[in-house]
C-alpha cells in the first residue's frame, strides 16, 4: 500500500508517494525530517510529483537507494532541485543559509560554496536566530524571502548524510515575514581571532554573488535584481571567519541582539 | 562595425562608472572605459572611431601621446573575448 507526504519546497508543492520496503517507516522518517515543510495538497496551485522508496526501479521522478538513509539523503537533494527549478524565472535564488532576527524578521543571507559550513552555522546559530534555510535563499521581486526550512544534512562519516529535522535540533522557527537586510559572502580561515569584514564594490559584488546563484539568467534584468538586493542590504560584505560564534557577533552587530 | 552581442543578458552600471555585464550565464566586471563602449553600443552598431568619440566625451581625452582609438580598441578586444560584442570587418 502506498503512502504520501506533501511538502513545500521553496515556492512549489511536492507530493511524495512512498513505496518499496517498509513504506510506513520511511513515511515517518520523511514527516519527521520535513516537519517544518509539511503542506496540504489543497494549498497548491501546482504540484510536482515524486516517488520515493527503498529498492525501487530508477526513474526520472523516482528517488531510491538501497537503504532508508540513502533515500532520505537523495530525497532532500531531489526535492530541493524541484523547488529551485520551479523558482526559475521568478525568484532570485542564492546558495545561501539564512537566519532571521526573531523580533524584526530582518534576515542575514549568507552565501557560500558547498562544504563551506552553511549547515553548521545554521545548526549552531539557530537556537538564537530563526532558521529560514541552510541551502537556498529565494527572494521574490518584492524583497520577501521565501522560507525553506528543510532538513539539515549532517555529515556522518562513511554513511549518507543524516537528514535532521530543525525541530529535533532545537532551531528557532520563523514567525512572520523574513526580509533580507544583511548580505554576506562567507570564507573560512582557521586561527582568526575575530571575523574580518570587507565591503565589496558593487561590480565585484555582482560578479561574485552571481557564482552563488541558480537560474540567474532566467530572470528579467538579473543584474538589476541582484543590485537591488545588494543595495537593500547596504552592500555585499565578504566575511572571513574561523568559527560560528564570530558570525553570531557579526549578525548581532548588524541586526541587533536576538536574545 | 562593432555590435552588441545578443548573448548579453544584462548590464549594470555602478556609481563609480564601472559595471558588471552578464553574457549567457557568466558575469564579468567591466572597466569605466569599456562601460562607455557597452552603453554606446546599446544605441546600435558603432565604428571604432565613433566609440572613441563617445569615450572621449564621457571620460575626457586620452593621455598625451596616446591616440583616442588605442585604448578603445583594447577595450573592444576584451569585450569580444568576453562574448559581449562582435566586431565585423568590411569585406
Amino acid at each position: 500500500m502506498s503512502r504520501s507526504v506533501t511538502v513545500r519546497a521553496i515556492d512549489v508543492t511536492v507530493r511524495l508517494t512512498i513505496l518499496g520496503e517498509d513504506p510506513a517507516a520511511l513515511e515517518r522518517a520523511v514527516r519527521s525530517a520535513w516537519s517544518r515543510c509539511l503542506a496540504l495538497d489543497s494549498q497548491a496551485d501546482s504540484v510536482v510529483s515524486l516517488t520515493a522508496g527503498v529498492g525501487l526501479d530508477e526513474g526520472d521522478d523516482v528517488v531510491t537507494g538501497d537503504s532508508p538513509a540513502l533515500v532520505m539523503e537523495r530525497l532532500t537533494q531531489r526535492v530541493t532541485l524541484a523547488g529551485v527549478q520551479a523558482g526559475a524565472g521568478e525568484l532570485l535564488m542564492l546558495h545561501a543559509a539564512a537566519l532571521a532576527h526573531p523580533r524584526t524578521g530582518q534576515t542575514a543571507v549568507m552565501a557560500a560554496s558547498s562544504g563551506t559550513g552553511k549547515t553548521t552555522l545554521a545548526a549552531d546559530l539557530g537556537d538564537r536566530w530563526c532558521y529560514v534555510t541552510d541551502e537556498t535563499a529565494a527572494i521574490s521581486a518584492d524583497d520577501a524571502l521565501v522560507p525553506y526550512p528543510k532538513p539539515l544534512s549532517v555529515v556522518t562519516p562513511g554513511h549518507p548524510k543524516r537528514q535532521c529535522s530543525p525541530d529535533d535540533l532545537g532551531l528557532r522557527p520563523l514567525e512572520g515575514a523574513a526580509r533580507p537586510r544583511l548580505l554576506l559572502l562567507l570564507e573560512r580561515r582557521a586561527s582568526l581571532a575575530e571575523a574580518e569584514l570587507e565591503l565589496l564594490p558593487l561590480p565585484e559584488a555582482l560578479a561574485l554573488l552571481a557564482e552563488h546563484t541558480s537560474y540567474l539568467d532566467t530572470l528579467d534584468r538579473p543584474l538589476h535584481r541582484m543590485g537591488d538586493l545588494i543595495l537593500a542590504c547596504g552592500g555585499l560584505r565578504r566575511v572571513t571567519y574561523a568559527g560560528t560564534e564570530q558570525l553570531h557577533e557579526v549578525l548581532a552587530e548588524a541586526l541587533g541582539d536576538p536574545t | 562595425m562593432i555590435t552588441l552581442s545578443p548573448a548579453v543578458v544584462d548590464h549594470y552600471v555602478a556609481e563609480d562608472g564601472r559595471s558588471a555585464v552578464m553574457v549567457g550565464t557568466q558575469v564579468a566586471v567591466v572597466s569605466a572605459l569599456a562601460t562607455v563602449v557597452l552603453k554606446t553600443l546599446l544605441e546600435g552598431p558603432q565604428s571604432l572611431a565613433d566609440l572613441a568619440v563617445s569615450v572621449t566625451e564621457a571620460l575626457g581625452p586620452p593621455p598625451a601621446g596616446v591616440s583616442a582609438q588605442q585604448p578603445v580598441a583594447s577595450a573592444v578586444a576584451a569585450l569580444v573575448e568576453l562574448g559581449a560584442v562582435h566586431e565585423k570587418f568590411a569585406g
